[in-house]
């Protein structure tokens, strides 16, 4: 019996093994046999995995797939010739700046894993195109590829900007921003930013980098790095310095938290970074600083930084540079009215003329001037300005009451203050001033460039007062 | 019964564990199978040694004709009549063949056919967001013969693909295409092409902006117009991206040959294209369309030829009186040429007649209200009305003259040539068949 038993559980093992062993070669799908739509690798195709898929692991996209954006939009391929100075712009300006300041063990960890490339922009409902998306950390996709011209260093500006702005919330979306960030500008965040009343001189004074920064305060973060990255420090300094001083204190805040945020949690130093993508868009593209704006009258006014204009008619700089007709008329006329008056006791006699700041809503006019004793003694009167920093103008008025030191008594004495009021006050009160380096015939190779500057009758280039630009 | 037992367990076991092959009904699996479409698809693609005749319609605009030419490396070279640069300058793109719901053709990086699909108005006029709603992705319709039939992944729009000849590649590559488009542009664009169906005379027309062709006929005294979308073909060519019924025929193309234009159909038939002196269809029908500004000279320069030998006697009087009237009333006026332009929309034909003092010429302008009767042909003027200063004086010499026989008077239309002044309308009264006159075109 128990043979018969073990014979029994012999055979069923045996038969139970042999039949489990089935035959599968039609149930798994060889992925052999499997299509792969692209069937070519082209020389575009060998030169993005040599410098993309080897060293970074990063797949580029350039032939038409719907599947990386809006399928219901009509989105056109990116021209082939376009492929290569794309990639190598983000090579050149983006990958390695990244790599030489933050180590690239910093670059391939999180640098997306994909670039999907369109050649149109992406239109949005609202009529606003999208320019480029980031997805999940891991894809950038860039669009209107087809109309750069890449040896204009600003249009290539324009995708690298993308790139940056698209990899900064990246890094968000490994680190948030810090809340203070979204403090600063909270209340003019707006979804509807791409409406009339969002226009770029709107969202500058309000203290946003652009329109699109509006849109919700992780934008705005983007929009920060993107700009003070690709758009370099002279750019943001010379932005900051030709808006509202509210505004200009938001940018200011948020170049900090910016900073900030790239050292605290990354350990890169921001500065560093930039001047790195600057220098490459200067060696690759011969981008070019603009010229730095913020060292105009306007902002040694606005920052209080101005001490006097002075105007010494008998200065050599004068002689050689020469005096606005119309201010020189006004000035001789003064002169002469205050020292041939009738009365011979009451005649003084200017010398200088002075235009001295002390802060940036205050100014003191100072005539300096021989008294009957030909003793050289100053005579003062006080003015208010106010400064419109967008169109770079200023308009002075009187300030009253007058002033109580000596040399405001001497201003209201009866052999000068007639004079001062009939020629002097009248000149400054009566127009509208913009700040200028002056006179405009110095060139930018003169010794003498921008150390000579003041006030030009707005509309007027010949009515203007100027002297030495003193500092304090 | 133990052997029984054990005999009955080991056949179930057998029988019960052995499992069945997969039986594949197509004898391949379907992975296999797509490979193999799309095998064939490229290698059809690829294996016309001339290349390809392409033409593609748009949503919102007329067809568009291309060369392509594919190769293995998935590189294709095209020309397209999309614009003059396109038409003489190859350019090489990608493409790649793709299974979706079928074996599909996709354009993958930019090239002609992509102007059409761009959705920015700067590059080719089509509507931001959406171009000419044309497609890049087509997906395999059939292949039958030396053609291959595809529609559009999104907007459905039909592409196909003719395999050309060598002499027409030579053609495409010789920069032959622009100068073959301009002819025949020139060709249907100049005087009226008809051709004649069964006992139809027609007309037909291109709109060559938006490339869509047109015939337009009277039918039993119905007046039967068809349009369709068309693309240019080397050889002073078009083709019609679908077979356009009209008068029982289907017409696909337009061909040169030696003896001439001929408007070919599906099976095969050619008909010959020719200029008509005429319009086919009646004068009401072309008056503010096809024949939308007519003149009359005046007096000034034209006294020995006028009264117009078209003009009834009656009429003449009628304008005799008109010159007497300008002449002595006061401002010493010669009538010079009148430009009557019709502007349908408004039921109105603004006029401007030349008037001179003595030589100084002035300008009178004025204008007529009408209605059109299509189907009994007649015109009725209703009203003549002043528009500017000079218009004020001359109006009411009209109305004492020829006006007072026009104003609310039908009249019937008729083709006519005057030996002087050349192709005219014939306007005469239904009332009153001995009062005409012409206006001349």
């Amino acid at each position: 019996m128990k043979k018969i038993v073990s014979f029994f559980l012999i055979v069923v093992s045996v038969f139970g093994i042999l039949s489990c062993s089935k035959s599968d070669e039609h149930l798994e799908v060889d992925l052999s046999k499997y299509n792969s739509d692209i069937t070519v690798e082209n020389d575009i195709d060998k030169w993005l995995s040599e410098t993309f898929v080897n060293p970074y692991n990063i797949e580029v996209i350039y032939r038409l797939e719907r599947n990386f954006t809006n399928v219901a939009r009509d989105i056109s391929p990116v021209g082939l010739e376009k492929v290569e100075p794309m990639m190598n712009a983000v090579l050149k300006t983006f990958l390695q700046t990244y790599e030489e300041v933050a180590g690239s063990a910093f670059i391939k960890k999180y640098t997306p894993k994909q670039f999907v490339l369109y050649g149109s922009p992406s239109y949005n409902d609202n009529g606003s195109i999208t320019l480029g998306t980031a997805d999940n950390g891991r894809r950038i996709v860039l669009y209107e590829l087809n109309s750069l011209n890449f040896n204009n260093p600003n249009q290539v500006k324009r995708p690298i900007r993308t790139i940056h702005h698209e990899f900064a919330h990246i890094l968000n979306q490994n680190i948030v921003i810090p809340p203070s960030f979204e403090q600063i500008s909270k209340r003019d965040y707006t979804a509807d930013w791409t409406g009339a009343a969002n226009t770029p001189a709107v969202a500058k004074s309000l203290g946003f980098i652009s329109q699109y920064a509006r849109s919700s305060f992780g934008e705005d973060f983007a929009e920060m790095v993107a700009f003070l990255l690709v758009e370099g420090q002279v750019f943001f300094d010379n932005y900051c310095a030709t808006t509202t001083i509210e505004a200009a204190n938001a940018l200011r805040e948020k170049e900090k938290l910016v900073i900030a945020y790239y050292k605290d949690y990354f350990g890169i130093d921001f500065k560093i970074l930039q001047a790195t993508v600057q220098k490459s868009l200067k060696d690759n593209y011969n981008a070019v600083e603009p010229e730095d704006n913020t060292q105009s009258i306007l902002n040694l006014i606005l920052n209080n930084k101005l001490n006097n204009i002075k105007f010494d008619p008998t200065s050599d700089i004068f002689k050689e540079h020469g005096i606005s007709k119309d201010f020189e008329k006004v000035w001789k006329n003064y002169v002469t009215a205050v020292s041939t008056q009738d009365s011979v006791p009451l005649r003084r006699f200017p010398q200088t003329l002075s235009l001295m700041f002390s802060s940036s809503t205050r100014m003191v006019l100072r005539v300096e001037y021989l008294n009957a004793n030909n003793v050289l003694v100053n005579a003062d009167y006080n003015f208010d300005f106010i400064i419109d920093p967008l169109a770079n103008e200023i308009k002075f008025s009187k300030s009253l009451p007058e002033g109580t030191t000596t040399a405001h008594n001497n201003g209201a004495v009866i052999s000068l203050k007639p004079s001062f009021e009939k020629y002097l006050l009248p000149y400054f009160t009566n127009r509208v001033f913009t700040m200028e380096w002056l006179p405009k015939t110095i060139s930018s190779t003169d010794p003498l460039f921008r150390t000579l500057g003041g006030f030009s009758e707005k509309g007027s280039t010949t009515n203007f007062y100027y002297g030495p630009i003193v500092l304090k | 019964m133990r052997k029984i037992l054990i005999m009955l367990i080991t056949a179930a076991i057998v029988v019960g564990c052995s499992k069945q092959e997969t039986e594949l009904i197509f004898n391949s699996t379907p992975e296999e199978r797509m490979n193999q479409s799309l095998a064939e698809l490229k290698s059809t693609l690829v294996n016309a040694p001339n290349g390809w005749i392409v033409g593609m319609e748009t949503g919102t605009k007329g067809g568009y004709g291309f060369y392509m030419d594919f190769s293995e490396d998935d590189n294709v070279t095209m020309y397209s009549d999309v614009n003059e640069g396109s038409r003489s300058v190859s350019k090489n793109s990608t493409y790649r063949i793709k299974w979706g719901t079928t074996a599909s053709l996709i354009f993958d990086s930019y090239s002609y056919i992509s102007l059409l699909q761009d959705p920015q108005p700067s590059v080719a006029g089509g509507v931001a967001g959406k171009g000419f709603q044309s497609d890049l992705e087509f997906n395999l319709n059939r292949i039958s013969g030396d053609s291959m039939i595809f529609s559009g992944k999104k907007y459905n729009n039909q592409l196909i693909l003719v395999k050309a000849s060598e002499y027409e590649k030579s053609g495409y590559l010789n920069e032959k295409f622009p100068e073959d488009i301009k002819i025949i542009n020139e060709y249907l664009n100049n005087g009226i092409p008809v051709v004649k169906v069964g006992d139809v005379e027609t007309e037909i027309s291109i709109n060559s902006d938006k490339k869509v062709f047109s015939l337009v006929g009277l039918i039993d005294n119905e007046v039967v117009g068809v349009d369709i979308k068309y693309f240019n073909i080397i050889g002073e060519s078009i083709g019609f991206i679908k077979p356009i019924a009209y008068n029982n025929e289907y017409f696909t193309a337009i061909v040169k040959e030696e003896s001439g234009y001929k408007l070919l159909t599906q099976s095969g038939m050619k008909f010959d294209i020719y200029k008509s002196d005429n319009y086919i269809l009646p004068p009401a029908y072309k008056l503010g369309s096809a024949i939308s500004k007519m003149t009359v000279p005046g007096a000034f320069d034209n006294s020995e030829n006028l009264p117009a030998k078209t003009w009834s006697s009656s009429f003449a009087v009628d304008w005799i009186n008109y010159n007497v009237l300008a002449k002595t009333s006061g401002y010493n006026l010669v009538t010079g040429t009148t430009t009557h332009t019709f502007v349908p929309v408004r039921n109105e034909i603004s006029v401007t007649t030349t008037i001179f003092q003595n030589t100084s010429p002035f300008t009178a302008t004025y204008a007529y209200k009408y209605s059109l009767d299509n189907d009994r042909g007649i015109i009725k003027f209703t009203s003549i009305s002043a528009v500017n200063g000079n218009g004020g004086i001359i109006v009411p010499y009209m109305e004492d003259s020829f006006f007072a026989n026009m104003k609310d008077k039908e009249f019937n239309l008729s083709y006519i040539k005057d030996e002087k002044f050349g192709n005219a309308i014939q306007f005469t009264r239904v009332d009153d068949p001995n009062y005409f006159f012409t206006w001349f075109y």
